[in-house]
């Protein structure tokens, strides 16, 4: 079997500037198997780094919202709500493994992770693992300073309070992420100058 | 294991249908049996609050000497016992179902997605970034999901959390039962007791009792006025006696009033008893709260 990521990469050096329906038509057709299967590898070789996909540079932050580059906003945000609505409407029964899974992603991952993706919007400044041990050690850290400024407000250190503050603050500094990525968005890449 | 208190339940319903009659001039017995049907049903996960209710107005009856009253609702409590625990049972079995299925369903996803994850992601990303223009990157890796050292440090933690969490459910039952009694000051919260009160003054104090037992229990408090350092529990006849049916993490909050006719430094001392569910007995669950007082002559 023709080793897929050789030919991308012999493919990258022929010519630069490739768009990535042609790269992975020329290889598919020259290793006899489906485009999707090259597409995979190619989109594997991206996250190692092996690769650079640019896109069209975006107008605005809206627009960067609504492409590809934004999908991880959604997602994250819709974990967020999903984890505030788990901890906040299931109390007992058979949906409680999901409450607790929600409710921990939501106070040891999420505030860590929007915090390191607003501290380092590019993708590439730190390596994933580092983002992972970041993200979990952050959220430790400002999850209690969040419980240290309730402790001073009339609301307290109470279930909801904790819940709804612990959710505002993620989605703060995710959209203050998305932002900062849009801004790196907006820079034409080096095949669209 | 989740059945065994029910049929154990059940079992002891049999019993006390069939003796039911011979216990119907001991209303106290008929109570005890009725809290035992009510606590091994709710250790089983059954909502049993409108039973710990019927159960609690039967003692209040019992109390207030009504005894067929309470002897007439101990006996429909029992009788409404075993179709409670075969609700509970079929619960049971519709949750285990349940959670067999969905995750059945859900190793055959992601099996599926890890078999297809080709044509999958390769199709939706070649989809979405097609037209994007590829160059040799700077080598550095980017993402969660795609990279190895992140998945084997994600699955370690996830492990570490299922083994914890998996053990804790298994011990927690036994580990974290505990029953607690407080005492609480005039305004029903730490704080402010009285230290010095005249004689016939009233103290008004509020006694916290609190079921961590994961069933519902019976507790009893009976509160004394002592002049002497003797550990609880101290016996003899209580000043006054507090008794009521705890649904499981349940907090009852009940005033307590006294006055003391005699100059002296007094202990007031409130001990926690509980009927065992297991043998019906009642047993001193070893917590008690004390509040030493001077009564003198001077108001």
């Amino acid at each position: 079997m023709v080793d897929l990521r050789e030919s991308i990469r012999r493919r990258i050096r022929e010519g630069a500037c490739v768009t990535v329906n042609q790269l992975v038509a020329e290889v598919a057709e020259e290793a006899g198997v489906p485009r999707s299967w090259v597409a995979y590898e190619v989109y594997l070789m991206w996250k190692r780094g092996e690769l650079n996909v640019e896109s069209e540079p975006v107008d605005n932050t809206v627009m960067f919202l609504f492409s590809i580059e934004g999908v991880w906003y959604w997602v994250t945000l819709a974990l967020t709500l999903a984890s505030v609505a788990a901890v906040t409407l299931i109390s007992n029964g058979p949906l409680m493994p999901i409450r607790y899974a929600l409710g921990a992603l939501s106070v040891l991952f999420l505030p860590g992770y929007a915090l390191i993706e607003a501290l380092y919007p590019r993708g590439d400044e730190v390596s994933p693992l580092e983002r992972l041990a970041l993200s979990i050690g952050l959220s430790l850290a400002v999850v209690p300073l969040v419980g240290l400024l309730l402790n001073y407000t009339p609301w307290g250190i109470r279930l909801i309070p904790v819940v709804v503050s612990d959710a505002v603050l993620t989605i703060s500094l995710l959209t203050v992420a998305a932002f900062r990525k849009a801004k790196y968005a907006q820079i034409p890449g080096h095949c669209f100058t | 294991m989740v059945n065994w208190s029910v049929r154990v339940a059940l079992m002891l319903t049999a019993v006390v249908m069939l003796s039911v009659v011979a216990y119907a001039q001991q209303p106290m017995r008929s109570l005890l049996l009725a809290y035992g049907n009510v606590s091994a049903l709710g250790a089983e996960g059954g909502n049993v609050t409108g039973l710990v209710n019927e159960l609690n107005e039967a003692i209040t009856l019992y109390v207030a000497g009504h005894y067929a009253n309470a002897s007439a609702l101990a006996s429909g409590i029992i009788a409404s016992a075993p179709g409670l625990a075969k609700a509970i049972e079929l619960r049971h079995i519709e949750l285990y179902s349940t959670y067999a299925a969905v995750g059945a369903i859900a190793l055959i996803i992601v099996s599926l997605v890890y078999l297809k994850r080709r044509e999958l992601i390769g199709g939706l990303w070649l989809r979405f970034r097609g037209g994007g223009m590829v160059t040799v990157g700077g080598g550095k890796p980017r993402g969660f999901i795609t990279d190895e050292e992140v998945l084997a440090v994600a699955t370690a933690i996830a492990l570490i959390l299922v083994v914890f969490v998996t053990a804790q459910a298994l011990v927690s039952g036994e580990a974290a039962s505990f029953s607690a009694i407080g005492l609480l000051g005039p305004s029903g919260k730490i704080g402010g007791y009285p230290s010095v009160v005249s004689v016939n003054q009233s103290i008004n104090l509020y006694l916290l009792v609190y079921n961590h037992m994961n069933r519902p229990v019976w507790y009893v408090v009976y509160v004394y006025v002592t002049n002497t350092t003797a550990s609880p529990p101290i016996g003899g006849e209580p000043a006054l006696v507090y008794q009521r049916v705890l649904l499981s993490n349940e907090t009852w909050i009940t005033p307590l009033s006294l006055s003391l006719n005699e100059t002296g430094r007094f202990r007031i001392v409130g001990e926690l008893w509980m009927y065992s569910p297991v043998n019906l007995t009642l047993t001193y669950t070893g917590e008690y709260v004390q509040l030493w007082v001077n009564v003198t002559n001077y108001g």
